[in-house]
């Protein structure tokens, strides 16, 4: 999910800019000071889990946990993205300044699309059903940001066809192991701490994270 | 709070301590060619090891077979036509020691005619710079492998430095808020 300076065209590179610019928008609107210590650890772990690499066939691809991210954050999943895209850019040369509008929604929007799918499930439901919404919102995290990528890499040019064709096909192993650490984290902290997933409250609830849109 | 301060304070500086003594690693590595063995040492930094003493063993535990100690460029060269492998270990001063295990040695040359001379002239420069490239080419891949992948120096800079923007963030969010 980093793409590299040079790879997407100008029109593309600018509709990520101006998404992501909205995107922060919202996110900063609800992250109000007694968010920002949760934000900034998730942030912490994006930014951790870009580097852990695993191979797949030629490729090596990387953990996401967008849709993690998305349960825990939701609309704040874009100033976390955004500032582990960016110091990843700034001390590893991964990905691009550029690029960073495009990268960060594409790894926050379906962090954003998850959140709205499975908050509302996790408030509704036990275990089983806390289960089910993380692996949901892993597999959107992960399979929202591949599509988007693909998207993103056909309108450059036609002829990327083949390369998002072979990004999606790597990506699959991603997908079925992110579902699975997401339900596991997710399930954990059901039990664990729930507050952090909008069920009893918490640090203004549900609010800005695309739960049941009361605040509480 | 002083307690606190001073706590921090002693934690910050143990942090920083180990990169004064990677700066300091020595290293020793020594190649043989046509019955010379020759010798060099360096510090990580890349300076030379001047003075620095080098004793040959036949292994690690066994007795010194020569000693010597490094020139001002951080060489040392001597003949050998003995057994391999050999055992080099170097003492950098302040405590840091290197070693290398040198397995098999290069015989020397053999005197032959004048026409074979100039084709095994060539032969023999290609196997003498080859013998030389050879470690600093591991080396140099080991070296570029390591500052490719981000290591766990990274990984803790970034999230300190994501820690530090959170901090600054409310900062200057409380004082707008206690100005307001």
């Amino acid at each position: 999910m980093h793409m590299s300076e040079g790879v997407l065209s100008a029109p593309v590179l600018g509709a990520g800019a101006a998404l992501t610019v909205g995107g922060l928008a919202v996110g900063l609107r609800f992250m109000d000071n007694r968010r920002v210590p949760e934000v900034a650890v998730v942030a912490s772990a994006l930014f951790v889990a870009s580097l852990i690499r695993f191979p797949v066939g030629p490729a090596s691809v990387h953990l996401t946990l967008n849709g993690l991210a998305g349960i825990l954050l939701g609309w704040m999943a874009f100033p976390a993205v955004f500032v582990a895209l960016a110091l990843q850019a700034l001390l590893f040369q991964f990905g691009g300044f550029t690029t960073l509008g495009a990268n960060t929604t594409v790894m926050a929007l379906p962090a954003v699309v998850a959140s709205y799918t499975c908050r509302r499930m996790l408030r509704a439901g036990g275990k089983t059903l806390s289960i089910i919404a993380g692996a949901i919102a892993g597999a959107i995290g992960v399979a929202g940001g591949v599509v988007l990528i693909a998207l993103a890499l056909v309108s450059t040019e036609e002829s990327f066809k083949g390369l998002s064709m072979a990004f999606v096909a790597v990506h699959v192993p991603v997908l079925a192991v992110e579902s699975a650490i997401t339900a596991i984290v997710v399930a954990f902290l059901w039990k664990v701490k729930p507050e952090l997933l909008g069920i009893n409250g918490g640090i203004n609830g549900d609010k800005g994270r695309g739960g049941i849109l009361k605040s509480d | 709070m002083t307690k606190n301060a001073i706590l921090s304070f002693i934690v910050l500086l143990a942090l920083l301590a180990p990169g004064a003594a990677i700066a300091h690693k020595a290293s020793v590595y020594a190649f043989s060619e046509a019955g010379k063995i020759y010798v060099e040492g360096y510090f990580f930094d890349g300076a030379p090891c001047r003075g620095c003493v080098v004793e040959v063993r036949g292994d690690k535990g066994g007795s010194v077979l020569l000693e010597g100690s490094t020139d001002e460029q951080g060489h040392l060269e001597f003949e050998y036509t003995g057994t391999y492998p050999l055992y080099f270990m170097m003492a950098a001063g302040q405590g840091h020691a290197a070693s290398f295990l040198l397995d098999e040695g290069q015989e020397g040359p053999v005197v032959k005619d004048l026409e074979d001379c100039s084709r095994d002239m060539e032969a023999l420069v290609d196997a003498a710079v080859k013998a030389r490239l050879a470690p600093l080419r591991a080396e140099i891949s080991r070296l570029r492998a390591a500052s490719e992948r981000p290591g766990i120096t990274e990984i803790i800079g970034g999230t300190g430095y994501i820690i530090g923007l959170a901090g600054i963030w409310l900062y200057f969010r409380s004082k707008k808020e206690s100005r307001d």
